[in-house]
């Protein structure tokens, strides 16, 4: 796969950071649209930061100023072993994620063990900027994908499809309920996407790009990306519902056999008539 | 209360009344407990007791485990109404209201079990009673916690947008606009000190409240069903106008209104 111009131009500059960093890191990864070679206008460049110790968020910010980042910040969660500074180098965003070693393996474990987390498709596709070894060590490891984490996955996923009453769906498409449509649509997107992905046995992705992201994938119902798109963006609540409806089912049509499954195929089945 | 309300209701006691003599309590839930029932809305009831309920009063039952010690939901059909049923233990319970009533819970899937409680409708036992005692004052600063978090979720999130959000992306349109719109419910609740429900039924649902910004959930809906981000984006910085003014609304006002 090609890599586009913008892509070249961000990997030149992550990797002047990532050799700015202090030796006490021992692993620097590329990750994002970056690494993917799929860098457009608005992308940023994501690198994972492991450290041999753990940081404090003042020290990250250190770290990230004295490889020429200015303009830091940090978001989501604090107090957690994970430091996340964002800043600019030459005007582009960067976001950085700084790893305490063990923090990084016992979170690799976790991942590969079956924690939801877009963290084993970044590593998966990620390209080292500075290594000890690491990365190797995890891309091998997430060649395998366990078959019993995928049928695990896909059971989950089919839980909520089934257990009310498929006239329930019907709650749903009432005038005033466009917030109540709109999260069960997303959530059956999701949903749809968590088990096409534990098919072809690749780890999940965020949700940016959905159509670049499940073009390459073998197994899938026809269409996968537009009809989502369809769904959500289909003006009519209760064609919406059908468009996502009928997309679950057949999704659900595709996957293994399961008691999740299984309920969920009729369950859908027969939603999907009462909307039609 | 809705004509189908009382329908539901009198099944509703007739299920109570068949099941198991261990079972201690049992509280109607939902729409029907809310005199809310129309004609899609089913019977829902909280099944309290030490063993599982057994013997079902239910035809086409199912039953799955959620991933939880302590509960388990039903579904079947009863005298041709369809009826879910939530089976958890009394320590179950207990625990859950402790911590909601002391302020420990902040996360929207388990504070909505308080909302379910306190307009619940007992059914059998004593507890109903004194769980929604324990329930019946907002604790202090849980408003504050949840503005607090919303208002961190909300900066930062802003400033992802510049990196998410692209044409024909619609999964993540779909994903900011249901953040935005929960967010918005999640702290107009909490600022009227009332337990924060399920998002369905929504205009009912504001409707009692004495402090949000005008006709809210018709224009949640309306922005929704336009697939309109950026008038969300400025009914949460008029949201978060009436909390109590702190350095970091001001910037997440500050940046709720700044063009997409």
């Amino acid at each position: 796969m090609g890599t586009t111009a913008r892509t070249e131009e961000l990997r030149a500059l992550a990797q002047r950071v990532a050799d700015a960093l202090p030796s006490d890191v021992i692993e620097v990864v590329l990750t994002g649209s970056v690494s993917r070679g799929m860098a457009d206008e608005v992308s940023d460049v994501e690198m994972l930061v492991v450290t041999a110790e753990q940081l404090e968020l003042e020290q990250a910010y250190d770290y990230a100023r004295r490889a020429g980042l200015d303009g830091l910040d940090t978001w989501g969660t604090q107090g957690v072993p994970a430091k996340r500074v964002s800043g600019y180098i030459e005007g582009e965003p960067f976001e950085l994620i700084f790893w305490p070693h063990d923090f990084a393996e016992a979170e690799f474990d976790a991942v590969v063990g079956g924690k939801l987390s877009s963290s084993a498709d970044a590593l998966a596709h990620g390209i080292s900027l500075r290594t000890s070894g690491l990365l190797a060590g995890w891309q091998a490891r997430l060649r395998d994908y366990p078959d019993e984490l995928a049928a695990a996955r896909i059971e989950e996923a089919a839980l909520p499809w089934g257990g009310f009453t498929p006239a329930g769906l019907l709650t749903v498409v009432r005038p005033g309920e466009r917030l109540s449509l709109l999260e069960w649509m997303f959530d059956g997107a999701l949903r749809v996407l968590r088990i096409v992905y534990a098919m072809n046995r690749v780890w999940e992705p965020t949700t940016k790009r959905l159509a670049v992201r499940v073009e390459p994938l073998a197994v899938k119902p026809e269409r996968l990306a537009e009809r989502i798109e369809e769904a959500l963006t289909e003006p009519d609540p209760r064609r919406a519902l059908a468009i996502m409806t009928e997309l679950q089912l057949d999704t659900v049509r595709l996957a293994p056999s399961g008691p999740n499954v299984d309920r969920a195929r009729t369950f859908l089945a027969e939603g999907l008539e009462l909307l039609r | 209360m809705s004509e189908r309300s009382e329908t539901l209701r009198a099944r509703a006691e007739r299920v109570a009344a068949l099941l198991p003599p261990h079972v201690e309590d049992v509280v109607l839930t939902g729409s029907a407990a809310r005199g809310m029932a129309d004609e899609l809305s089913d019977i829902e009831l909280l099944v309290v007791s030490d063993e599982l309920p057994g013997e079902l009063p239910l035809d086409d039952r199912q039953s799955w485990t959620p991933p939880v010690d302590g509960a388990m939901w039903y579904g079947g059909t009863f005298d041709g109404e369809k009826v879910e049923l939530v089976w958890w233990t009394p320590a179950y319970v207990e625990e859950r209201v402790r911590a909601i009533a002391s302020g420990e819970i902040v996360d929207h899937a388990r504070l909505r079990t308080a909302e379910a409680i306190v307009h619940g409708i007992p059914l059998r036992g004593e507890r109903h009673a004194q769980w929604t005692a324990r329930l019946a004052r907002y604790p202090d600063d849980l408003a504050a916690r949840i503005v607090d978090d919303v208002t961190d979720d909300w900066i930062d999130w802003v400033e992802s947008q510049r990196t998410n959000l692209r044409a024909g992306d619609a999964l993540v349109l779909a994903q900011a606009l249901v953040a935005a719109a929960e967010g918005i419910l999640r702290v107009v609740f909490p600022l009227n000190e009332e337990w924060e429900p399920g998002w369905k039924r929504l205009a009912a649902r504001v409707e009692p409240l004495a402090i949000k910004p005008d006709r809210v959930a018709e224009r949640i809906d309306d922005a929704i069903r336009a697939l309109d981000l950026q008038a969300l984006r400025l009914l949460a910085a008029e949201t978060l106008a009436l909390a109590p003014q702190t350095a970091k609304t001001r910037l997440a006002r500050e940046r709720l209104s700044e063009p997409l």
